[in-house]
């Protein structure tokens, strides 16, 4: 766990690759892709759908040991049409039931034709991006302004690299001159994106259980 | 092998028709034409090996065509498999000459990745009584329904450069793809024909298939080949390392004439575009008459090239292998090689371009870019005059193509499993497939695989009625979309902002460029402009730039015959008698090598360490070819590792390898006599390739053959961006759900067998275990360890935990 304080906004990085906001009780994530898995195997690509398990014990661990009376998620939910399937949904609507905590969905460019193709998940959606004191929550990136904007949608990665060595390591993304912290991504099997360090970015590695500072 | 009867023309009157044309011609079939076309007519297949330009088209063609026009039928009759499309052409053009002046009634077409849409159409409905194709190409044809009645006429499959596919995937899928001909057609005849091989016997077996006797046909004909090298007044002018050495420009100008017809041969599509920019620099004047050709220019362009060199408007050809292959470039006089072929069979080959004359002598310049290269030349022309030339071995089942295979025929017509075994079972490559691999591979495709319950959704191909098929249209057509075996990376289309082709680029050069930025490619300066759906648009500029793109792809490694040679000339350099130009030229280095370190006798192991601000360097110099070096490497590394927790990168080339550790390690502390150890060779290299990424790596080729990676599709972008994955995520959650999946055993057999070349790294620890070890330590790395040192490509090892891997970088980036 990593704490900063961005904006006067306490945030905690977590290296389960999420973020958790005391003041407002609340937990983020970002880009979970539930059902990406199926939409492979409709592709004939076998991927197991285990991916979906794995993902989802994740997120059901956190909720326990965290706590939050609120789950935001900034977008991307399900994979695409073909993830709607009830091998997907019904471990999802299970942990619904299950934990007790109220879900908030920004809906994401993946999920997008999906809104009203799933119908009732009975959590709330948001197709805008939400703002809540000096905080403004996306999924994709918005154009800075005197919020912090916090989103997902890029996967941020970074890739270190010297003569000897060479990694490539999920990260929260932290840009000072846009005002915007970027998510990495939640779900098990997805990929990533790598980004720049710049003189006015941080990023926040995860390695392991830890949440190490990056900056150039 | 079996004699053929001796030949003769009366025997066969069916002959009459074709040696007409050739008196016409004011020609004489040679002994292995009419050798080629006796066994052709009395059933046989085989192989012809013969030199290049000695006539083999006709030898493979003309029985054939007798036998058609002496009992004419319907349909395709003869299938001709070229490896590269640019080929097909000439091909044509050539087959075609006798028909048209005979006015025989045949009709030749041909079908490439080039042919249009429509055409092709109409070929599927209609074949024309020879087809020229490409191994791709035939596989697609046989992704359609109705393959029976296409093919139930063929009398002949021709497959030409055979020693270019043979050892390569492309080659498999072609055996493949023979085996459902043969079982479509089971009366259908193989000929195949090659360059010079060490292993012709095996290369005729692939060919044939297991269940016929192959007939060889070689021709006696004796080609001299002599190696002359361009040397610099002094050795000066060499780099120790790197690739380019461009400083001796001057003296290839010199060396070369304007009005002689040249092709000039560099190993990589970048020193192409390197040594053209330079020799138009030295030739203003004769831009019009110097070209530039490689495989990643544009189609039309590279034929326009050959075209002008075939009438004699251009004169020299800077070009990679891409011209490697080619029916007759009769003009060419001169051949230049750039930097070292690395293998005596692509030097005969190359040589080979330059006489095109049945009998003749080929000459080749050699120009070395680097100091090292030097002792090559004369490795070469010994291993030349020993007549030690390379095998080139057929893959051992690998599953990725079976697999694609498989989808293909599921697409077309379907196919049986159990006929199917027995067919696959005929060929060289799958005769030892298993019925347990069989089955892995049918359930695989069916359900997804043996993880039970995994893949609900799963759909790929159905089992109807006894024959395993695929009923979905978007699975075929994404599965033809991919069919091939040539793993690339992902290619991007530069063109000009006119929509002008110019050619194309990797992408992770492209995403490296900003607006404005110039490069130079496909011999002109460009600025780059924009990147759009996998376009690079670029405007020509006249700012001058030295960034070139570069291309991935298998670096060359020293054959194992050359290697033996090459260590010979370090010991014969060091005597004094019996210099020849090229180890007297060397000779300034060799000496400076044995002042800062120690130059090795035959009966030494050098190994050199030393520290620079980067790290602790190891040194080890057995001079046995890149890919033993990277196992030996590897083992090394994981011994040292094994011993002390560690992260170690790993370069190598064709003289040694390093490995970097972090600064003080201890080296000579940890290093004993067990690292020659042969009794756990190949559980260490295992265990090596656990704490590295070379299964990983090597996997990438295989998730694209076996169709579990889309290089993207031009006409459903949304249904793309949806699949688009890394083959490295995929390796992770294979490895995570399904370790027994066959593709990753795949993997690391292609890592053992072919990567780190697992029979030679035994016989070579085997060879350094009786050497005397001569360790050294120096201050800056040496002559023959400065090569080592500015190679950019390393691999990695690491049995740390990642924390103190970041905790490394993050030091070493604040000290910055």
């Amino acid at each position: 766990m990593h704490d900063i304080n961005l904006l006067g906004v306490n945030l905690q990085l977590l290296p389960e690759k999420a973020v958790f906001i005391k003041e407002l009780n609340m937990l983020l994530v970002a880009d979970i892709h539930l059902g990406k898995a199926e939409t492979f195997q409709a592709a004939g690509i076998p991927i197991a759908n285990a991916v979906n398990q794995a993902t989802l014990h994740r997120l059901q661990t956190l909720c326990s040991t965290v706590q939050p009376q609120q789950l935001m998620i900034l977008g991307d939910l399900f994979h695409s049409r073909l993830a709607l399937v009830s091998e997907v949904l019904e471990p999802w609507n299970q942990f619904l039931r299950t934990s007790n905590v109220a879900v908030q969905l920004i809906v994401g460019n993946h999920d997008r034709p999906l809104v009203k193709a799933s119908g009732n998940h009975s959590i709330s959606c948001s197709t805008t991006p939400i703002q809540l004191g000096n905080i403004r929550f996306s999924h994709e990136p918005e154009p800075p302004t005197s919020s912090l904007n916090i989103c997902g949608h890029v996967h941020p990665c970074v890739r270190l690299r010297t003569k000897l060595d060479d990694l490539r390591l999920p990260c929260f993304f932290h840009d000072r001159q846009l005002n915007q912290l970027t998510l990495p991504s939640f779900g098990d099997f997805t990929g990533g994106y790598e980004v720049r360090l710049t003189h006015h970015s941080t990023a926040y590695v995860i390695v392991e259980n830890a949440v190490i500072p990056l900056s150039r | 092998m079996p004699k053929t009867s001796a030949p003769s023309v009366s025997d066969r009157p069916s002959l009459q028709p074709i040696v007409h044309w050739f008196k016409t011609q004011g020609w004489q079939p040679l002994p292995f034409q009419l050798e080629t076309w006796n066994a052709y007519l009395s059933g046989k297949s085989g192989m012809i090996q013969v030199p290049t330009g000695a006539g083999k088209t006709y030898a493979a063609v003309m029985g054939a065509i007798a036998d058609m026009l002496h009992t004419p039928s319907k349909g395709l009759q003869l299938l001709y498999i070229t490896p590269l499309r640019a080929l097909s052409r000439d091909i044509e053009q050539s087959i075609l000459r006798p028909i048209q002046e005979m006015g025989w009634k045949l009709r030749v077409e041909s079908r490439t990745g080039d042919t249009s849409s429509s055409r092709k159409t109409r070929q599927l409905k209609t074949m024309p009584d020879l087809l020229i194709t490409t191994p791709e190409s035939l596989a697609l044809m046989l992704s359609y329904q109705d393959a029976k009645q296409r093919f139930e006429s063929l009398r002949l499959v021709i497959i030409d450069e055979w020693h270019e596919l043979l050892s390569s995937k492309r080659g498999t899928q072609t055996e493949l793809c023979l085996s459902r001909l043969r079982e479509l057609q089971p009366t259908v005849q193989t000929w195949a024909v090659s360059a010079t091989l060490g292993n012709v016997q095996e290369a005729a077996q692939v060919a044939v298939g297991l269940n016929h006797e192959p007939v060889i046909i070689q021709s006696h004909l004796k080609r001299e080949t002599i190696i002359k090298s361009i040397l610099p007044a002094s050795v000066d002018s060499f780099p120790w390392a790197g690739h380019l050495g461009l400083r001796l420009f001057e003296t290839l100008v010199e060396a070369l004439d304007i009005n002689t017809s040249t092709l000039i041969f560099t190993n990589t599509r970048s020193q192409a575009e390197r040594w053209y920019q330079a020799l138009l620099f030295a030739m203003p004047d004769h831009g019009d008459r110097i070209a530039l050709h490689h495989g990643s220019i544009d189609v039309k362009a590279r034929e326009a090239i050959e075209a002008g060199l075939k009438a004699g408007q251009v004169k020299w050809v800077v070009c990679t292998s891409s011209l490697d292959l080619g029916v007759d470039f009769q003009p060419v006089e001169q051949v230049v090689q750039i930097g070292s072929a690395k293998n005596l069979a692509r030097l005969l080959q190359r040589a080979g371009r330059s006489a095109h004359v049945p009998e003749g002598r080929s000459e080749v310049l050699f120009l070395p870019t680097n100091a090292l290269e030097l002792l090559e030349i004369s490795a070469f022309r010994n291993g030349l005059k020993a007549g030690d030339i390379e095998s080139r071995s057929p893959l051992q089942k690998p599953y990725d193509v079976l697999i694609q295979h498989l989808i293909t025929l599921a697409c077309g017509d379907g196919f049986k499993p159990d006929e199917t075994l027995q067919t696959l079972r005929q060929t060289v490559s799958y005769s030892t497939l298993t019925n347990d691999e069989f089955a892995w591979i049918l359930e695989f495709i069916e359900s997804g695989g043996q993880c039970l319950g995994a893949y609900p959704r799963y759909k790929k191909v159905g089992l109807i009625d006894g024959s395993y098929q695929v009923t979905e249209p978007q699975i075929a057509r994404m599965h033809r979309m991919g069919i091939g075996t040539i793993a690339s990376h992902q290619a991007v289309r530069v063109v000009y902002t006119n929509r002008k082709e110019i050619g194309t680029v990797e992408e992770t050069f492209v995403s490296r460029l900003k607006k404005g930025d110039v490069f130079f490619f496909a011999g002109r300066q460009l600025e780059f402009f924009m990147m759009k759906d996998m376009v690079a648009y670029v405007k020509g500029t006249t700012q001058k730039s030295t960034v070139t793109p570069s291309w991935g792809g298998g670096n060359l490694t020293i054959s194992d015959s050359l290697s033996t040679h090459l260590r010979h000339e370090i010991e014969t350099a060091q005597q004094d008698n019996a210099l020849n130009r090229e180890l007297n030229c060397i000779r300034p280095i060799l000496t400076a090598q044995q002042r800062l370190s120690h130059l090795p006798a035959t009966n030494e192991l050098l190994i050199e360490v030393c520290q620079t601000r980067e790290g602790q360097h190891l040194y080890v110099f057995p001079f046995a070819g890149r890919f033993v070096h990277e196992g030996l490497g590897f083992l090394w590394g994981y011994r040292f590792a094994n011993q002390k927790k560690t992260t170690l990168a790993i370069s190598v080339n064709d003289y040694g390898f390093e490995i970097l550790a972090p600064k003080n390690y201890p080296f000579y502390d940890l290093f004993s006599d067990t690292f020659f150890e042969l009794k756990s060779l190949y559980d260490d290299i295992k265990a090596s390739m656990n704490i590295s990424e070379l299964t990983q790596r090597r996997f990438r080729s295989i998730a694209q053959v076996a169709g579990l990676v889309f290089k993207g599709y031009p006409s459903a972008k949304k249904t793309a961006g949806q699949l688009q994955v890394s083959s490295s995520l995929i390796y992770e959650v294979f490895s995570k759900y399904e370790p027994n999946n066959l593709l990753l055993k795949q993997a690391e057999r292609e890592v053992i067998e072919h990567q780190l070349e697992f029979h030679r790294l035994a016989n070579t620890l085997a060879r350094l275990q009786s050497l005397k070890v001569v360790w050294r330590v120096t201050k800056r790395p040496s002559p023959l360890a400065f090569p080592l040192l500015v190679e950019r490509l390393s691999s990695r090892l690491s049995n740390e935990t990642l924390l103190d891997r970041i905790e490394r970088m993050k030091q070493m980036w604040d000290d910055k």
